[in-house]
């Protein structure tokens, strides 16, 4: 009975979004297509961030390659940028494992770096992205980009063709309507994996690999692998997300993929709490759908300035909130949006629940912020100070 | 027995999603049937019996804010005053403004939202953003205007290019070089570009138009963030270049003169129409520009005494008295002539959609424009250029906008030059 009420709110998640597509216009659906593209490259992210204790900042790079690995194996042969002419379906998984393979083989520099270090590494890789974008035109387009095939399955296409009419209950279901549900699959087996990755085994052997490296190799952890295996994951999810961003925009170009996409993520992960494949999503959502929708509805609200008039207008509040957003996170809601969940229902229900189900919050051994900067050695050393720091 | 209720409802659920699922178009045989508007006006997205919408997603947050709030402004004063003079085919016409911010993730979102609401889209400002949009434009059949000057676009159909390439604005400065400015036969002429759509454009149409004058490129690849550029400035001096083109932003033009300068390099700059901004002048670089800065336009400069011109000018200073001056403001007028043109066209054909508003800017040939462009404009043809004079202008203190007017130019290189 407690399993079927804590599904509950999933399940109920999961049937408005089944019927999202047939009230909402374009913009909802375009900024909805955005958001969930963002939800999968921020559960990886979480993975590496927040259970692996890695801190990245490459997701871009992977995202990147993700993306032009699904619009070449899917473009057209002989098209002015170089395809292969394979299924989507396969475009699709091939953007993974590109990703993938790219996080393995930078698994050996990811291994022996930790903290900031690997940061600044990882920034290495975005900005070989952006020379790589550039100049290999015949694959990229170059600093132009490149159109990406919509995606289909043998008898129906994800876009405004075949079958060119298509509707559900009187509303006309066009590409984005489409997409929709393709993306809402993808979302919902990349927060299945991610869940049971977290949950399983190599979740709890990468936890520990982060709390402490030297009573995780002490257990039997082989810690470099254990290590390479978190990169690995998470650059399949973050390559998983580049195509979707390109299915989502329809056409790519390097400017899609710059650092500001890196700290958008980890921005996502930090918002929503380091860890939690719920808090990754709404934390993604947030950060994503914010600036669209106050842009957008910006001459609604009467406290907005008209764009270019020189006043306070959507864009400029939208980024005003997100750095409000982070400090506020970062200073009363240990543990994101997720921990701030758990402590909700915490409240409510005094009788803690049967430990099987969510862990709550965040394991107390990991201060959130400072997971990303795991220091083993000194178990001692209160961390609250060292959160506020960094 | 609860297996069997749920199974029951899951069934239940997919029969009813099916039957309400159709593949029929019930509006595929009358040819989009609604509108019905007065006069036998066909009409469609964006257009009512007294209002016709256009919008405008621009920049107005972000990097190049300050020359779209021109434009906007300049726009919105146009489209007031042919409101006044009693509107395009009996209505009204309203702008819809949305700021990208330069944003391309915005600007596909801010597209979704305007393109069922509007009959065809004024401006989409910047590189990536409109790069990021005219695909999808494309695909919904709408018509897209004020993206620049980018040789690319001229692969769309639905995209009006406000004048020239920039590849033929470059063919044209190196004729302008050698027949006026006296360049003789193997100098060397620099090239100082933003890696992109833009600058790269015009580096392709200046090495052209060198390979038919004999001239050699020196060319320099920069990025918008390079302010600072003393190393391309020396390296130019190395090589030995008698002319140095640019083809950049103003916070480049006022390093590279300043530098150049400096360093006793004494040549002929010549830029594409974005280079330049008024404010310059008033930098420490102004004397030099005031030397040695030419620009090659394919929109009037805002000081040229010609009734197009003129006519915008008043217009601006009516709508902004202490607004800043510049070729802004006579190109978003000659753009918002070149849709109100197309508009007139759709309804005298009676097809006031956005289709229609593609087919009537396609089928405009000779397009006077009053001296807002050098010369009538042919949009007959998807991949050439409507022209391939430009305005040669340099820099004067004592112009108002900052320029002032050469005369206008096409040289046989810029003729020859064969777009993408």
């Amino acid at each position: 009975m407690s399993d079927l009420l804590r599904r509950l709110p999933v399940a109920l998640a999961v049937l408005v979004a089944l019927g999202l597509p047939v009230v909402l216009d374009g913009f909802w659906l375009q900024t909805g297509l955005f958001a969930m593209a963002a939800v999968v490259g921020a559960i990886g992210l979480t993975l590496l961030v927040g259970i692996a204790g890695q801190l990245s900042l490459g997701h871009a790079f992977f995202a990147a390659l993700g993306a032009y690995a699904y619009a070449w194996s899917v473009g057209e042969v002989g098209d002015r940028a170089a395809g292969a002419g394979l299924p989507p379906i396969l475009g699709l998984v091939l953007a993974g494992v590109v990703a993938a393979v790219a996080g393995a083989l930078f698994s050996p520099i990811s291994g022996r770096l930790r903290g900031i270090y690997l940061g600044l590494a990882t920034i290495g890789l975005v900005f070989l992205a952006r020379h790589l974008m550039v100049n290999l035109e015949a694959l990229t387009g170059g600093f132009n980009g490149r159109a990406v095939e919509p995606f289909s399955v043998p008898g129906f296409s994800f876009s405004n063709d075949d079958p060119d009419y298509l509707a559900i209950a009187g509303v006309e279901f066009g590409g984005l309507h489409r997409l929709w549900y393709l993306f809402l699959v993808v979302v919902l087996l990349a927060a299945w994996l991610g869940r049971n990755v977290k949950d399983s085994r190599t979740g709890r052997a990468l936890a520990n690999v982060r709390d402490s490296e030297a009573a995780a190799a002490a257990m039997g952890i082989h810690v470099a692998r254990a290590k390479a295996t978190a990169f690995v994951i998470s650059s399949a999810y973050a390559g998983v997300a580049g195509a979707l961003m390109a299915l989502a925009y329809g056409r790519i170009a390097p400017d899609l993929f710059g650092l500001q996409l890196s700290i958008d993520f980890l921005v996502m992960i930090v918002l929503g709490g380091l860890g939690s494949i719920a808090g990754a999503a709404a934390g993604a959502a947030f950060v994503v759908m914010l600036p669209l929708v106050l842009t957008q509805y910006s001459s609604e609200l009467p406290f907005l300035a008209a764009p270019g008039s020189g006043g306070l207008d959507g864009a400029t509040l939208a980024r005003l909130l997100y750095g409000a957003a982070i400090i506020a996170v970062l200073l009363f809601l240990r543990g994101g949006l997720a921990g701030a969940a758990g402590r909700l229902r915490h409240r409510r229900s005094p009788p803690p629940p049967d430990t099987s189900g969510l862990p709550p919050a965040p394991p107390p051994s990991a201060a959130p912020a400072s997971a990303a900067v795991p220091e083993p050695s000194h178990p001692g050393v209160p961390t609250r100070s060292k959160e506020t720091t960094s | 027995m609860k297996h069997r209720t749920r199974t029951a409802l899951a069934l239940a659920g997919c029969v009813a999603v099916l039957a309400a699922c159709s593949t029929e178009d019930p509006n595929a045989s009358g040819g989009g049937g609604g509108g019905g508007g007065e006069g036998d006006v066909e009409t469609g997205n964006g257009v009512t019996d007294d209002t016709i919408t256009v919008g405008m997603l621009t920049d107005l947050s972000g990097p190049f804010a300050a020359g779209a709030a021109i434009q906007v402004t300049q726009t919105q004063a146009y489209y007031d005053q042919v409101n006044e003079d009693g509107g395009i085919c009996g209505r009204d016409v309203e702008v819809q403004v949305q700021d990208h911010g330069y944003d391309p993730q915005r600007a596909v979102t801010l597209y979704r939202s305007m393109a069922p609401e509007v009959v065809a889209l004024q401006q989409v400002l910047g590189g990536p953003t409109s790069a990021a949009v005219l695909p999808l434009a494309e695909a919904d059949g709408l018509y897209l205007g004020g993206h620049g000057w980018a040789g690319v676009a001229l692969q769309y159909e639905n995209a009006q290019i406000p004048g020239t390439t920039y590849a033929i604005e470059s063919a044209n400065a190196i004729d302008y070089l050698v027949d006026e400015l006296g360049l003789s036969e193997g100098a060397k002429v620099g090239v100082v570009y933003f890696v992109g759509d833009y600058g790269s454009d015009s580096l392709a149409g200046a090495q052209y138009a060198a390979g038919e004058r004999g001239l050699e490129v020196v060319p320099q690849e920069i990025t918008p963030r390079d302010t600072d550029l003393s190393a391309q400035a020396s390296a130019l001096q190395q090589a030995g270049v008698s002319a140095v083109i640019l083809g950049a932003a103003p916070g480049q033009l006022a390093s590279l003169a300043g530098v150049l300068a400096a360093q006793g390099l004494d040549v002929p700059i010549i830029g594409n129409t974005p280079t330049f901004g008024p404010s310059l002048l008033e930098t420490p670089a102004g004397p030099a520009l005031e030397q040695n800065f030419y620009t090659v336009t394919s929109i009037a400069p805002y000081s040229l005494d010609e009734p197009g011109v003129q006519a915008a000018r008043e217009l601006y200073e009516a709508a902004a008295p202490d607004g800043e001056l510049g070729w802004e403001v006579p190109l978003a007028t000659a753009q918002a002539e070149l849709l109100s043109a197309a508009l007139e066209g759709a309804c005298e054909a009676g097809d006031l959609t956005p289709e229609g508003v593609v087919a009537a800017m396609r089928e405009t040939s000779d397009l006077d424009t009053e001296g807002l462009y050098a010369t009538p404009l042919d949009y007959t043809e998807v991949t050439e250029p409507p022209t391939r004079t430009v305005y040669v202008s340099r820099a004067s203190a004592d112009a108002e906008g900052g320029l002032e007017v050469l005369g206008t130019f096409e040289g046989p290189s810029a003729q020859s030059y064969t777009v993408g």
